[in-house]
This record gives structure tokens, sequence and C-alpha cells, in this order.
């Protein structure tokens, strides 16, 4: 019986890495013109006054469809995400270490770390969400009692079960951790032979 | 705009009378390559190409050869692999053996996805006296929809690479362009069809242009 215990609980122990990564995160973005977004998000990003120079894809997940604006506020990179409806879902702004508060910073190294003996951080962005009027007034400067919920998504590279990995990560405003993904990565062999 | 219309025409014109004495040939350059990944972020590749040459002078069918290789790949870390190998050089009356030794950084940005290759390679045959290469290749994948290039897409390839020889203590270089449209059958296999110039001998010789039709297969298991 013991010995029973004993392999169940290292199979478990051995299994449990794969299990918390095995959510993949696999999307297809094809670029579509302004004609093929829906009213709503067209109205959204025009009323976005820092907004311009924007590209439309439609996002395919292994689980929805969505619309993505691709563009940049003040020379940063940015991305819009609208459901198939066209309703409003997130902002993404590409940022760096500095624009987070250093003690989240600090938290959200500790949470890596803790998960992984070496990472290296490849992207880090900025992620607004909110009701249509917080966002509007954010980013057109507008003073308001709207709520915006702020979020960090950090990509990193790291080896998992001896192989190279890349995994997204979500944090809270706080650098709680939310939720994680490994995302598929695609296959290069045309580039490499 | 007349003088930019001018200066065009004589851009295109000027290489012709340059390289009106030199020595051109044309044909088509298939390979398939199988593609197999093993644990640990090892990987083995198989390859065939062979060469079949149309034009040389005149229109005429000819085979020139086959290269068989196989090369193992290890991942050193997210966007650089390693990569030894060894090629067998078949042709109509002659073998030589190849051994050669890649570092590949391949990156996305912005959509296109950028891959550098930098390779050393020696080549042995009883015919002629050993051959030594360094090469530095650019390849630049485009995404014709979207942000990359997904199962079901099309895509644009072009390369760029520069072949340093050295052989009996002689240089030569040989620069190479190729365009390709390419199309993703899905994850795991990818066609590839365009032109490949080649151009070597320049330095010291007669210049030698090489256009190949490019017909490349790939499949990962």
């Amino acid at each position: 019986m013991k010995l029973l215990i004993t392999i169940i609980l290292s199979n478990i122990l051995v299994l449990l890495p794969f299990y918390s990564f095995s959510q993949f995160k696999y999307e297809k973005e094809v670029r579509i013109s302004s004609k093929k977004v829906p009213d709503t998000a067209l109205e959204f990003v025009k009323s976005l006054k820092v907004v311009n120079n924007v590209k439309w894809y439609k996002e395919i997940s292994d689980n929805k469809i969505s619309y993505e604006a691709k563009t940049h506020v003040n020379k940063k990179k940015c991305s819009i995400e609208f459901s198939e409806q066209g309703n409003f879902e997130d902002i993404e702004i590409l940022s760096n270490k500095n624009e987070i508060e250093d003690s989240v910073y600090t938290l959200i190294i500790k949470q890596l770390n803790k998960i992984h003996e070496k990472f290296k951080i490849e992207k880090i962005q900025i992620q607004y969400r909110g009701s249509k009027e917080a966002i509007l007034n954010l980013f057109n400067q507008i003073n308001s009692t709207f709520q915006v919920n702020t979020f960090y998504e950090f990509v990193v590279s790291s080896k998992i079960n001896n192989s190279y990995q890349q995994l997204e990560y979500l944090f809270s405003k706080e650098g709680k951790l939310i939720e994680h993904f490994l995302i598929r990565l695609r296959n290069t062999d045309n580039l490499e032979y | 705009m007349k003088c930019r219309i001018i200066l065009l025409v004589a851009l295109f014109i000027i290489p012709q009378y340059h390289y009106a004495q030199s020595f051109n040939e044309a044909g088509v350059l298939p390979s398939i390559n199988i593609n197999k990944k093993l644990e640990q972020d090892w990987a083995i590749n198989f390859r065939v190409e062979s060469r079949h040459v149309f034009f040389d002078k005149t229109f005429n069918y000819n085979y020139i050869l086959t290269d068989f290789s196989v090369a193992v790949s290890k991942k050193i870390n997210l966007h650089s692999s390693v990569i030894f190998g060894y090629l067998l050089r078949t042709e109509k009356s002659e073998v030589s053996n190849r051994m050669f030794q890649q570092f590949n950084f391949i990156k996305p940005y912005n959509g296109i996805t950028v891959g550098h290759r930098f390779g050393l390679d020696q080549t042995f045959s009883i015919f002629e006296s050993p051959e030594f290469r360094f090469r530095y290749r650019i390849t630049a994948e485009v995404p014709l929809k979207g942000q990359s290039s997904d199962p079901g897409e099309f895509f644009i390839k072009l390369n760029h690479e520069y072949l340093n020889e050295f052989q009996s203590n002689i240089y030569d270089l040989e620069i190479r362009l190729a365009g390709y449209l390419g199309y993703n059958f899905n994850r795991n296999s990818k066609i590839e069809l365009g032109l490949d110039y080649r151009l070597n001998s320049f330095i010291r010789l007669t210049p030698a242009n090489r256009f190949w039709i490019g017909i490349n297969y790939f499949q990962s298991l």
C-alpha cells in the first residue's frame, strides 16, 4: 500500500509541472480592412484622440474570435481588443520595467523566480480594462471617477522540462499572478536550413 | 522625373553591359527537408537537394548533382540554435564530403521573422583540393496576412547570403539573392517556390551568374 501511495505521489510530482503549463495559447491574426470591423469598435477607436494610423486584425484563438486594432500611443505600440460583437475588451501598451512601480515589479520577479530557475523577459505590456467611458477618459486625459483596471502582461522565455518555451503571465496592478499560458512556438525550419 | 527615369534605365543597363561576357546558367533546384524534433531541444534534419540545368548558353537539359545531408541542431536559447551536419554530394563522376557547422538566430520583429545564419563548412573530394567556406545569410519571412504566417496562409521569404570561399589559397566570394513565395499547408509542412540568383568568380575571373528556380518542401515529423 505504501509503495502504491509512493508511486502515485511521485507520478503526481512528475506530472504536476506538465499540468500547470498545459494551457496553450494559440492565436491566428488575419489583417482585415476597417470595413469588416463592427461599427462599435470603429467608433471607439476613432474617439481615442491619441490614436492614428490604425491597422485592423481579426484574431482567431482556440475558443474565440475577436478584433484587434494595432496602432501607436505616444510612440508606443498599442493594441486595442474587441469582442466578435465589437465590445471593448482591453488595451495593451508595449512598456518596460521602468513603467511599473518598483515594489510591484520586485514582487512579480520574485514570483517568476519561484516558478523558473532561469528566465528572460521577452516583452512587457501594460493592459487596461474597464468601461468604454473609463478608457476614453484615461486616454483622452480627462479626469474622471470611472474605474480603470490595470494589469501587467509579461512574456518570458524559460526552460521547462529541459526545453525552451515562451510563456505569457498576467499580473494584477498589485503584482498578484492571475493567469499564465504557454505560447505555441512557430515552426521556423525554413529559416534554419 | 526624366532624370530619375534615365538613372533607373542606366542602373539596369550598366550591369548587363558589364557582364556581357559573363557565364550564365539557369536551372531548377528542388529540395526536400524532413525535420524531427527530439527531446531536450535537439532536432534532426534530413535534406535532399538536386540541381538540373536547363540553360547554359543554349537551352539544354543537364543533370548536375544531388546533395544528401543530415544535421543535428540544439537550441541554446529561445531564439538561437547550433547545427552540426554532414553533406554527401554526388555528381556524375565525383563524390565529395562536406562537414558544416552553423549558428542560427531567429526572432520575429513586428510580424516579420528575421533569421541570421552564420556558417562554416569544409568540403573534401579526391579530385579537388579541400574547400573552406565562411558564410552569412540573412532571411526575412513576411506573412501576407496578419502578423505571422499561419496554416493555410501564404508568405514571402527573402534570402541574402555571402559565401567566402577559400580553396588552394585562392579566395572567392559568392553572393546569393533569393525570393520565394511560400504556403503553409499546416503547422508542420510548407512549400516555397521562387527565384535564387547566385553570382561568383567576379573578383578574379569572368563573373558567373546562376539563376535557379527553387522549390523547397519542409516537413516536420
